[in-house]
């Protein structure tokens, strides 16, 4: 029996075919399917290749599939660019309303069976809009797939009550016409999927989901957003929440504004943020030297996406580790963390607002197209517990302290953290400048070196750790990587294990400041296979350059896409 | 005479003797005295540049932010805590070259920030460059050949951008541009004060004695946004001074 089932939708934009994969992906996980959605399209608003390939399995770990069972193609572009993805055994269902002379016109398709399907007439027919094409390809994925109507209509409704009534009820017979249409061309039940886990109820959720709920439970106070892919879902779901949370949307007039915004806000008392890509966030480089340089905490999600410059506006990329590392003029500590999945992204998002304003400095949330966008299924966001995110640390003690008399802003103390104050409490100076204690701008290399050395001891003593090694303490192989190459990673380990070979991986969520326990584990792996979506092996580098080590292979891809199925097996040399 | 001593740190200025900016900063402790503005609730964000560095010298919740970045700075920390009287603190290098774009955005917004703009005509702290509001043909270190373009308007620009308070104020005028700050603080909204001075050692040819001839208080203010409109675009006779708008 096959583990892993995937559904591919592919047409024109506007056509809804990224709700149609969400709601897909929805009513799987609500039946104990372990599911990734993930999204693909170019950028614009109208026509092209849309793609939703929804993977789904009874394994929990899950990575995109290369090859696809059913593909749904609604247009003869898309068809030809996906036709060749479709397994031997698969389905290559196509609208009817695609011309069949440009079917024919197809090279990629030739000797391949495919099906035209009514999809579009019957969407008219039903339910008086062509648009419901959608649900009735999802009617007919849920037959031939053998499950039951019953969670694709819940989700059908959920996805449609916001737009009436009449939508939803013309929705539920599309859901019924897909049925029927499998019936009708004997496809009813042709994949038989194994049981999903009895009982389980995942929850899909996004990257973007996660890190937005994230930023609310950590009640962040102020958000300057300005749009730019992938991080843009993060804006609209703290503007919908904003009449509960009360939080400042600030939409600025460019990111420079926002990120000193954010800062002046953080000054003044809020918890502050922004979200941007890689090339707003060159924009931003000098405010967030000044949040490093005046100890104004900020949090900064940066989601890559392909580079450089503009790249490619809407794929997915891991350029940007060094950058942020290095980047803004001069030195100052920050820390930068790295999410493997949206469980995580939730807790490391949270846990950045404490950071920043337990140590007084920016904190960058690193994510990227692919984690950002795509939905994968998983357990509840958790409030506490040990995969929890715990309380909120390190703005009590500004409200909790009265007494300002000799108050200095930036206090030489032992542990390089300055006492912090709020405008309105007492008066004190903030300052982008090199400042003596009390903030003043100065210029002898005495207090310069004082105030420089006391901005690093604020880290001096970081010793949370950084990493997490899954497996075995000894194996053969040791991979190493970061973010969202998490979960690829793990299948890949999984397998080796199950063939025998012992594998580990050492997953880098927060590579800045360079976790210390990295080097112990690296110094007794026997071989280290590197993996990252990036041309020059970043994580490599950086491994080198704060430990000596060299990693013995690196698996890299940088093509916009992230690793599928299989790819990082396919590239791995199991000879030393 | 008044105590304004709590407005003042122990620390000594770095402007030239004589400089506008010690009008400026003599104007605002005043105002904020006259408005009984505590100094731990007044927020100053300065910009880079001479005027800037009165960071040292005014003694109230100063931030010295970045080269043209005093205005969003001051923008979110009005957002999130609207207690605070914010005041941005800008030169024209700052306000009309690097960070025009938060001058316009604020202006539309209408964000309950009062700008202060230090206008000395020229990049006085790097010695002595155009700036975009440099008159024409003006000889700077830039330009000694004279500047080949005519200057950014602040005020026509706040205007046509929806500033709902405009005024300019004369820094050697230090009763006269007190008032003006005071009722650019009390405005409930976007306030731009302009205030001019010569720099004493970078525009020798508009010296003081030169805006000491030109600049005079108008009997008559525009009533209209269109008179605004065409008032302001007057710039080849006198300077005027005042609160234009409100």
């Amino acid at each position: 029996m096959k583990k892993t089932f995937s559904v591919k939708i592919a047409g024109p934009a506007g056509y809804g075919i990224m709700e149609a994969g969400r709601i897909l992906g929805e009513s799987l996980s609500s039946l104990g399917f372990s599911s990734l959605v993930y999204p693909e399209y170019p950028s614009q608003i109208r026509g092209g290749d849309n793609v939703s390939l929804v993977t789904f399995s009874q394994d929990n770990i899950l990575v995109p599939s290369k090859g696809v069972d059913i593909l749904i193609a609604l247009s003869s572009e898309s068809l030809a660019l996906h036709s060749n993805e479709v397994e031997e055994n698969g389905l290559l269902l196509v609208d009817e309303a695609v011309e069949i002379g440009e079917i024919r016109a197809i090279r990629e398709i030739r000797g391949k069976k495919i099906t035209r399907v009514p999809l579009t007439k019957a969407a008219q027919e039903i339910a008086g809009n062509p648009i419901a094409r959608n649900t009735i390809a999802l009617g007919m994925v849920f037959s031939i797939s053998g499950l039951p109507s019953e969670s694709l209509e819940e989700q059908i409704r959920k996805a449609f009550e916001r737009k009436g009534k009449k939508v939803v009820s013309g929705n539920l017979r599309a859901v019924k016409k897909g049925f029927e249409l499998a019936d009708d061309l004997k496809l009813k039940g042709k994949f038989k999927l194994g049981r999903s886990k009895r009982g389980v109820e995942y929850d899909l959720l996004s990257g973007n989901d996660a890190l937005a709920q994230g930023v609310i439970d950590a009640q962040c106070g102020y958000a300057a957003i300005y749009p730019m892919t992938p991080i843009n879902s993060i804006l609209t779901t703290l503007a919908g929440e904003q009449k509960k949370t009360g939080m400042i949307i600030f939409c600025p007039e460019d990111e420079i504004s926002g990120i000193n915004s954010a800062v002046g806000a953080s000054f003044a008392g809020k918890r502050a943020m922004v979200a941007t890509s890689g090339g707003g966030f060159c924009l931003m480089a000098e405010g967030f030297g000044m949040a490093g340089a005046s100890e104004t905490p900020l949090v900064v999600i940066e989601g890559m996406r392909t580079g450089p410059s503009s790249g490619m506006a809407t794929w997915t990329s891991q350029e940007d580790l060094l950058f942020l590392i290095n980047v803004s003029n001069g030195e100052f500590p920050r820390i930068i963390l790295t999410p493997g999945d949206p469980e995580e992204a939730y807790r490391l998002t949270f846990e950045a607002f404490n950071l920043a304003d337990i140590y007084q400095l920016p904190v960058i949330v690193l994510t990227d197209k692919y984690l950002s966008e795509s939905a994968f299924s998983g357990g509840e966001l958790k409030n506490k517990g040990e995969e929890g995110i715990g309380e909120i640390r390190g703005i009590r003690e500004i409200e909790e302290k009265k007494d300002w008399r000799n108050y200095r802003r930036y206090e030489d103390t032992p542990s390089g953290i300055s006492p912090r104050a709020l405008p309105g409490q007492t008066v004190f100076l903030t300052n982008s400048y090199v400042h003596d204690e009390e903030g003043f701008s100065i210029d002898d290399g005495k207090t310069r070196t004082k105030m420089k050395e006391k901005l690093f001891r604020k880290l001096e003593n970081f010793k949370k750790s950084g990493t997490r090694l899954y497996g075995s303490s000894k194996a053969d192989i040791t991979f190493v990587s970061f973010g969202s190459t998490k979960q690829a990673v793990l299948a890949v380990m999984k397998d080796l294990t199950q063939s025998g070979l012992n594998a580990n991986f050492l997953h880098f969520f927060r590579p800045w400041p360079f976790p210390k326990e990295a080097e112990g584990v690296l110094r007794q792996a026997k071989k280290i296979v590197d993996v990252e979506n990036n041309s020059t092996g970043q994580l490599a580098k950086l491994i080198k350059m704060e430990t000596g080590i060299t990693v013995d292979q690196k698996i890299l891809k940088d093509d916009g896409r992230p690793f599928f199925e299989g790819e990082i097996e396919k590239h791995l040399n199991l000879e030393h | 005479m008044v105590d304004l001593s709590k407005y003042s740190t122990n620390k000594i200025s770095t402007w030239c003797p004589g400089c506008g900016n010690f009008g400026v900063l003599q104007s605002l402790k005043q105002a904020l005295f006259d408005l009984k503005i505590a100094p731990k609730d007044a927020v100053v964000t300065y910009d880079i540049g001479c005027g800037g560095n009165m960071v040292n010298i005014l003694r109230v919740c100063g931030f010295a932010t970045l080269h043209g970045r005093s205005i969003p700075v001051a923008v979110g920390a009005k957002l999130a805590n609207p207690e605070l009287t914010v005041i941005a603190q800008a030169g024209d290098g700052g306000l009309l070259n690097e960070g025009a774009n938060h001058l316009i955005h604020a202006a539309q917004r209408n964000d309950n920030i009062t700008v202060l703009l230090h206008n000395n005509l020229v990049f006085a702290l790097t010695t002595g460059q155009a700036s975009s509001i440099t008159p024409k043909d003006m000889t700077t270190k830039s330009t000694p050949q004279g500047n080949p373009f005519s200057p950014l308007n602040p005020l026509l620009l706040a205007a046509v951008s929806g500033g709902s308070f405009l005024a300019r104020a004369f820094a050697f005028d230090i009763p006269q541009t007190t008032q003006i700050i005071k009722a650019a603080i009390k405005h409930q909204g976007f306030s731009l004060v302009e205030i001019m001075m010569p720099c004493l050692v970078w525009s020798k040819s508009y010296d003081l004695a030169y805006f000491k001839k030109k600049v005079y208080y108008p009997q008559k203010l525009p009533q209209s946004k269109s008179k605004l409109l065409s008032f302001l675009s007057i710039t080849d006779k006198k300077i005027p001074l005042g609160v234009f708008w409100k």
